[in-house]
């Protein structure tokens, strides 16, 4: 018995420095990739913008900044992250300025359904895994649970429990940028122009007046404290149930955000009311939708 | 101290359903003791009948009791005059497909005289309760576990490495091979309107070796606790994938349910010591009944008795020689492989309709292989591109530990191991599915 507890403290050993070394190995691949959004903008430094475009993939397929930069001779950047919550765009806007970045002004898309989110979507728990062990992503993602201890902590505990993300095929494609990213210089991505039909059921899609935001509160505070100048919209949805409660809503929430944060929201969600021929999708824009809505857009860009 | 164990353990996923286990197993060590005092061979019987009303009775109601309020429905409504009966809301007993006719075959053996009826009720609670087998099987004989209960070995290094080293292949057949592979199949079983040709071939071929890894994985993992407390559970698989005919599957395909099935229902029916036409009616009902065991479904139904229909014919020609000539072993394996692949088909399909629409499908070449792939991105594309790697691994590890020289190095050298268990654990961090909540195809039965 004495024999096989040795012969099982040996394995336990030699499997701690295999998934130690494979876990060093794997982060510093990826962070050496630039094949995700986050990969790609942790290699953007010391830059000034005229402006950035925020938020998730509502955000990142919406606006044409390429467009923009032509008519209004500013230059900008798309910092979303598709899949994101308010929690991870808070930390991305964080990183983006500690790594020396200069922002004029921010326009962070949110949404009724996810604005006042204190949780993280499953669908971005690993999108930050490689910069894991850095303390300022570690210090956020430490407050949704324990599991992010074992994540930070059992080697190649996360790369393996996410392997289908971070396997070894993207150790592959980072190692030799095999697969080209799939948005464009500015950061933006474009849905194609689909046959979407429509949406099937409309949606009461309100902000909560009374909610505590605190992650949009947080952004609002970075924002300050780094003199950017906020401004909040949200962009085309097609499943919104446009009534009088809605509208009051909006009024509603554009009041308060202005009388008590002294911050700018402009709601463009009902503008293609639901016509599908600018939708992808009931929450996204399709290419054509996106022109149409840049142009749209245009004169708050060129403020 | 193991018997609060299994039972904590199914209590876990529901505790009143403790008493479904307890009930038939109460009725069932009191009515073999009876059998044993009794001499008179028809009351002998009557008790065995209660002992078998009682475990079917239960199996019948929680697993069938809905699917025959939906038939009698249907054919009433076809017949022009529709009863509509309300199905009642019934949730399956994990394991109580297993655990009954393990209890059944208790009794049976006592009644046939092949054992004594257990006299300490803990130690027959165990036995019908004993964790690691009791929510999948394997279904093991009485004369088999009862003893080794009976009997616990304290623990020793020999059994705790044999029981750790099956648990960590049966951890890599389950979390890498089957739960990989099932997310294709599932992409294709789900949309069966939208793939064709090569892409339903790909994923009816993943099923196969998405069940059997599942199944034989869980078996395995089962197996192996039992012999870390020094139990030995009966083999439920043995590469059945080699089989070079329908027969030879079944000796090789969850054999603790189809010995069972041998030993309780074709035996008893008359097996092949009968006429012809006996002995093919025999084995049909046999695989027929073998369907109907793993679902309250149509297509189980029909899932089992293209089975029955396939060893029908198979043993109807080795007796009357029709065709009087033998495939090499190579053809036997890829016929014998492409028949339970398409039975598959009908286990795997979400309904009838589907599982017709896959026929369809499956020799509809019309339409582009890439482009259907294609439509499915990112994780879906991985998961199809590792599909044939991670089987075709499989198929290299079973195949290799068939050779001797390989155990013999195997066993003879710790680094060889070492190496083994490495490869092992790094194919389950590297390409193991470890993040979705996916369960045991086998527990719904």
């Amino acid at each position: 018995m004495k024999n096989f507890f040795i012969q099982l403290f040996k394995l336990l050993l030699i499997c701690y420095l295999l998934f130690w070394l494979l876990d060093e190995g794997f982060t510093y691949v990826f962070q050496k990739g630039n094949y995700t959004k986050i990969q790609w903008l942790d290699k953007v430094n010391n830059q000034k913008f005229d402006f950035a475009v925020h938020g998730n993939s509502r955000a990142y397929t919406s606006l044409d900044l390429k467009m923009i930069e032509q008519q209004t001779k500013k230059k900008g950047i798309n910092i979303s992250v598709d899949g994101s919550s308010i929690t991870d765009q808070y930390l991305m806007l964080k990183l983006f300025i500690l790594k020396n970045n200069k922002i004029k002004k921010l326009y962070l898309q949110i949404d009724p359904f996810s604005s006042n989110t204190e949780e993280i979507f499953d669908f971005a728990v690993p999108k930050f895994f490689p910069y894991l062990k850095e303390p300022v992503v570690f210090d956020h993602f430490k407050q949704f649970g324990y599991e992010w201890y074992a994540y930070r902590y059992i080697p190649f505990y996360r790369y393996a429990k996410y392997n289908t993300l971070w396997g070894i095929h993207e150790v592959i494609n980072d190692g030799f940028n095999i697969l080209p990213q799939d948005f464009d210089s500015y950061g933006d991505f474009f849905y194609p122009d689909v046959a979407y039909k429509g949406p099937a059921k409309l949606r009461d899609l309100t902000f909560d007046l009374k909610g505590k935001y605190k992650f949009l509160n947080d952004i609002i505070s970075l924002c300050k404290a780094n003199k950017i100048e906020l401004i909040l919209f949200t962009a085309p949805v097609a499943d919104i149930k446009i009534d009088e409660q809605y509208k009051q809503n909006i009024a509603e929430f554009t009041l308060q955000m202005k009388r008590d944060k002294g911050v700018e929201y402009l709601n463009f969600g009902d503008i293609y009311q639901h016509d599908p021929t600018f939708f992808y999708n009931e929450i996204h824009i399709n290419q054509k939708g996106a022109e149409d809505f840049t142009r749209r857009m245009m004169p708050v860009f060129a403020r | 101290m193991l018997l609060a164990a299994s039972l904590f353990f199914y209590m876990c996923w529901k505790w009143e359903y403790i008493f479904l286990l307890f009930f038939p197993a109460t009725i069932d060590f009191f009515v073999a003791r009876r059998i044993e005092k009794t001499a008179a061979q028809r009351r002998k019987k009557m008790l065995l009948c209660i002992s078998i009303i009682t475990n079917l009775g239960l199996l019948f109601y929680f697993k069938y009791f809905n699917f025959f309020l939906d038939s009698i429905n249907t054919t009433s409504a076809w017949l022009g005059s529709p009863l509509l009966l309300h199905s009642a809301k019934i949730l399956l007993p994990v394991g109580i497909s297993f655990y009954t006719f393990q209890s059944i075959s208790y009794t049976v053996e006592v009644y046939r005289g092949n054992m004594i009826a257990e006299k300490n009720f803990g130690r027959f609670a165990l036995f019908v309760s004993f964790f690691p087998q009791l929510v999948a099987g394997p279904i093991n004989r009485p004369q088999v576990l009862l003893p080794q209960v009976n009997n616990l070995k304290p623990l020793e290094a020999d059994n705790l490495i044999i029981g750790a080293r099956r648990i960590l292949w049966g951890l890599f057949k389950k979390v890498v091979v089957a739960d990989r592979l099932a997310f294709f199949v599932n992409l294709v079983y789900n949309n069966p309107e939208s793939y064709h040709g090569l892409s339903v071939l790909c994923a009816t071929i993943f099923f196969a070796f998405q069940i059997y890894c599942d199944f034989s994985g869980y078996s395995d993992i089962a197996i192996g606790v039992a012999k870390m407390m020094g139990v030995d559970l009966m083999r439920n698989f043995n590469k059945p994938y080699f089989s070079s005919s329908i027969r030879e599957f079944w000796s090789k395909w969850h054999i603790s349910l189809s010995t069972w099935f041998r030993d309780y229902l074709y035996i008893p029916l008359g097996g092949n010591k009968v006429g012809m036409g006996r002995w093919i009616f025999n084995l049909f009902i046999t695989f027929l009944v073998s369907g109907v065991w793993h679902g309250a479904s149509v297509n189980f139904i029909i899932w089992g008795a293209l089975h029955g229909l396939l060893i029908s014919l198979e043993s109807l020609n080795q007796r009357k020689k029709f065709f009087n000539f033998k495939l090499p072993r190579w053809l036997g394996t890829f016929w014998t492989f492409s028949a339970v692949c398409f039975a598959w088909i009908f286990f795997r399909a979400n309904n009838l309709h589907d599982s017709f629409t896959i026929i369809k499908n499956l020799f509809d070449y019309g339409h582009s292989f890439i482009a259907e792939i294609r439509q499915s991105t990112g994780a879906d594309l991985y998961n199809f591109a590792v599909g044939f790697p991670l089987i075709l691994l499989l198929l290299i590890f079973e195949g290799f530990w068939g050779n001797q020289r390989v155990q013999y190095y195997f066993y003879a050298y710790q680094s060889v191991r070492f190496l083994s268990y490495l490869t092992l654990i790094l194919l389950i961090a590297l390409f193991g599915v470890l993040v979705s909540q996916s369960s045991f195809i086998y527990f719904q039965f």
